[in-house]
């Protein structure tokens, strides 16, 4: 089979993200150029404060620039309302949080499954789909679990389980490792290692620079601004 | 998104904590409960008054002549009504009064009927001796049946029949008359007072107060069988032409039952007013708690936003969690109404029937699901408007 001429994933032309008070205006992000290749594997990484958050929740769709162009897969999604957003990220981007967002009150089962029921799966097929994600992240035992009941490495599976489920374009982590011991992190950066070997275009938000060392390309963010793109 | 699915959602978390859909589900239960009970008991009350209706009038129609309107009711009207499928019983009515030991005098209802009423009047039930007959009564003998009520105050644990009474007359007359039975007519207020029946001849001839001719109520009792609305328009012709109109009241338990239907309904809306209030407050109570639970799952809504969750999907769930527990919260509202009313009923001699209409238990139940939509939607919409980078970040 031929290649077809793929756009890319990402590609940002003078992205801005402003604050406004009515005194002053602050600007978390300014005049950002990113381009993103499907199957890349980066590193956001920058002081707290410095914008590589809302630079992550822009790529992710949980938050619309102020000014600049943004292309997802080919298409512009700057101006897509709340809605139309929501469905993209269901279809395409897979989101790993530093303090996991696992519901309390579902097992690990139940949290996988979430995703599809928002994005109409037939029931029948849902089951199905969450313990093979969860398999992946090595968790079909402990799928009846609450996430009160797993260690903290074990709820961040979950996550990643809940993330793969929707089998996204993109895997959005911020702080994966954060919240975590360093035997925990391992774990989790040795699954996420494998799901960009296998094809998955994974960006990450980190200040471990042991962590942004797993990653091919380091994107530095300082004052809203891209400063270095490192490789 | 399947509706389907959203209602699993919404269960789950109304499941999911019980104790907060619990006390949300109280306020609605007590609610309608209260509406249900209210307006169960007018209608109770209601029917335990036509009851009693039905037991003095029954299938009968009363004539009685309009108040200063100078017509008299006599023997010619009841003549002219014999046509009719119908028993006709006249009646006069007058006071007298009984001479007690201190002095005192108690006031008697003293009503002259025909002989042997019981046959014609089944409410009118003989306790002890026998009612006059047709030929006593028409020959005027002083005889009388008296009410259960008098004969207890009269004679206490002794024995009416064969007694005799004084009757002292408004004008310091007075008659004397023999007890030859005891009646008990119904459990109504008019069994509360003492009540002397003789004989219509036998009251012209000694009340002062009395025409000899003249009744002042007839009961026409409408034979089995015949409409009485039917009869009541011949009863109404064959008046109006001996009488001029409105001169003579006519009324049957048709229309008595319009005034009490018309008064029901006033007592009902009160009460179901009254009952609303409550309902309303545990709508309230829905909305706070429903607020409460958007606040406390304010990252729980971002973290469904972020894996896909539409606006509308989260409103529905949140708008579905409010109207299953009110829906929840109306259906043990009426169980619970039901309950108690069967309870009242079984022990009270004023509410004899249980009654929970089923047009009660429906509208309440519709009403509390409507207040659930209603107080529903203020949470819901604060909840699909939440930010998802807002709402995760609250921690």
């Amino acid at each position: 089979m031929a290649p077809s001429p793929s756009p890319r994933l990402i590609e940002m032309q003078g992205v801005g993200k402003v604050y406004r008070t009515e005194a002053t205006e602050f600007w978390a992000l300014r005049e950002v150029d990113l381009t993103v290749e499907r199957g890349e594997y980066v590193a956001i990484m920058g002081p707290s404060g410095s914008g590589k958050s809302t630079l992550l929740q822009i790529i992710g769709l949980l938050d619309v620039p102020d000014v600049g162009v943004y292309r997802l897969d080919g298409s512009e999604v700057q101006s897509l309302a709340d809605d139309q957003r929501a469905v993209l990220r269901n279809r395409k981007i897979g989101f790993i949080f530093q303090s996991f967002f696992l519901l309390p009150r579902y097992t690990a089962l139940r949290n996988v499954i979430l995703p599809l029921i928002y994005r109409g799966t037939p029931p029948g097929q849902r089951e199905a789909l969450a313990r093979a994600a969860l398999s992946q992240v090595g968790l079909a035992e402990r799928m009846h679990h609450f996430p009160r009941q797993l260690s903290g490495g074990q709820q961040q599976r979950v996550a990643i389980a809940r993330a793969l489920v929707q089998d996204p374009e993109l895997l959005l982590a911020d702080e994966p490792t954060g919240n975590l011991d360093s035997r925990a992190s391992a774990e989790i950066m040795e699954i996420l290692d494998n799901l960009n070997r296998a094809g998955r275009t994974v960006i990450m938000v980190t200040h471990d620079p042991e962590v942004a060392k797993h990653t091919h390309r380091v994107v530095r963010v300082r004052d809203g601004r891209i400063s270095i793109e490192a490789s | 998104m399947r509706l389907v699915d959203i209602f699993a959602l919404a269960w789950e978390a109304l499941v999911g904590n019980r104790a907060r859909s619990f006390l949300a589900l109280l306020g609605i239960i007590i609610g309608v409960f209260a509406v249900v009970a209210m307006v169960s008991l007018g209608q109770m009350a209601t029917a335990s008054v036509m009851a009693g209706l039905e037991e003095v009038a029954g299938r009968s129609i009363l004539l009685q002549p309009a108040f200063g309107q100078g017509e008299t009711l006599g023997e010619e009207d009841l003549e002219a009504l014999a046509y009719l499928p119908v028993q006709p019983h006249p009646q006069v009515s007058a006071t007298a009064f009984r001479e007690l030991d201190d002095g005192q005098r108690q006031a008697l209802l003293l009503i002259g009927t025909v002989g042997d009423l019981p046959r014609i009047d089944p409410s009118v039930r003989i306790t002890k001796g026998r009612y006059f007959s047709t030929s006593e009564a028409a020959s005027g003998l002083p005889v009388a049946v008296i009410n259960l009520r008098l004969a207890q105050e009269v004679f206490g644990n002794g024995e009416p029949v064969g007694s005799s009474l004084r009757l002292t007359y408004p004008d310091g007359s007075w008659g004397e008359v023999s007890v030859v039975g005891v009646f008990e007519s119904g459990e109504g207020a008019a069994s509360q007072f003492p009540q002397v029946n003789v004989p219509v001849q036998f009251l012209w001839s000694s009340h002062p107060q009395t025409t000899p001719g003249e009744y002042s109520l007839i009961v026409v009792r409408v034979d089995p069988g015949y409409e009485i609305a039917e009869v009541q328009s011949y009863v109404e012709r064959i008046l109006n032409s001996r009488h001029p109109p409105g001169s003579i009241q006519i009324l049957s338990l048709a229309s008595l039952s319009r005034l009490v239907d018309n008064v029901s309904l006033v007592l009902q809306a009160l009460l179901g007013g009254i009952g609303g209030i409550s309902l309303l407050v545990g709508g309230v109570g829905i909305m706070n708690i429903m607020l409460v639970s958007v606040t406390e799952r304010t990252r729980e809504i971002g973290l469904r936003k972020a894996v896909g969750a539409s606006s509308a999907a989260i409103r529905t769930q949140f708008l579905l969690e409010a109207t299953l527990l009110t829906f929840a919260g109306g259906v043990i509202g009426v169980v619970l109404a039901a309950l108690v009313l069967f309870v009242v009923s079984r022990n009270s001699s004023f509410f004899p029937s249980f009654v929970l209409s089923p047009l009660t238990a429906e509208v309440a139940i519709l009403i509390s699901v409507a207040i659930g939509l209603f107080f529903g939607v203020f949470p819901a919409t604060r909840a699909a408007r939440l930010e998802p980078i807002q709402a995760l970040r609250s921690e």
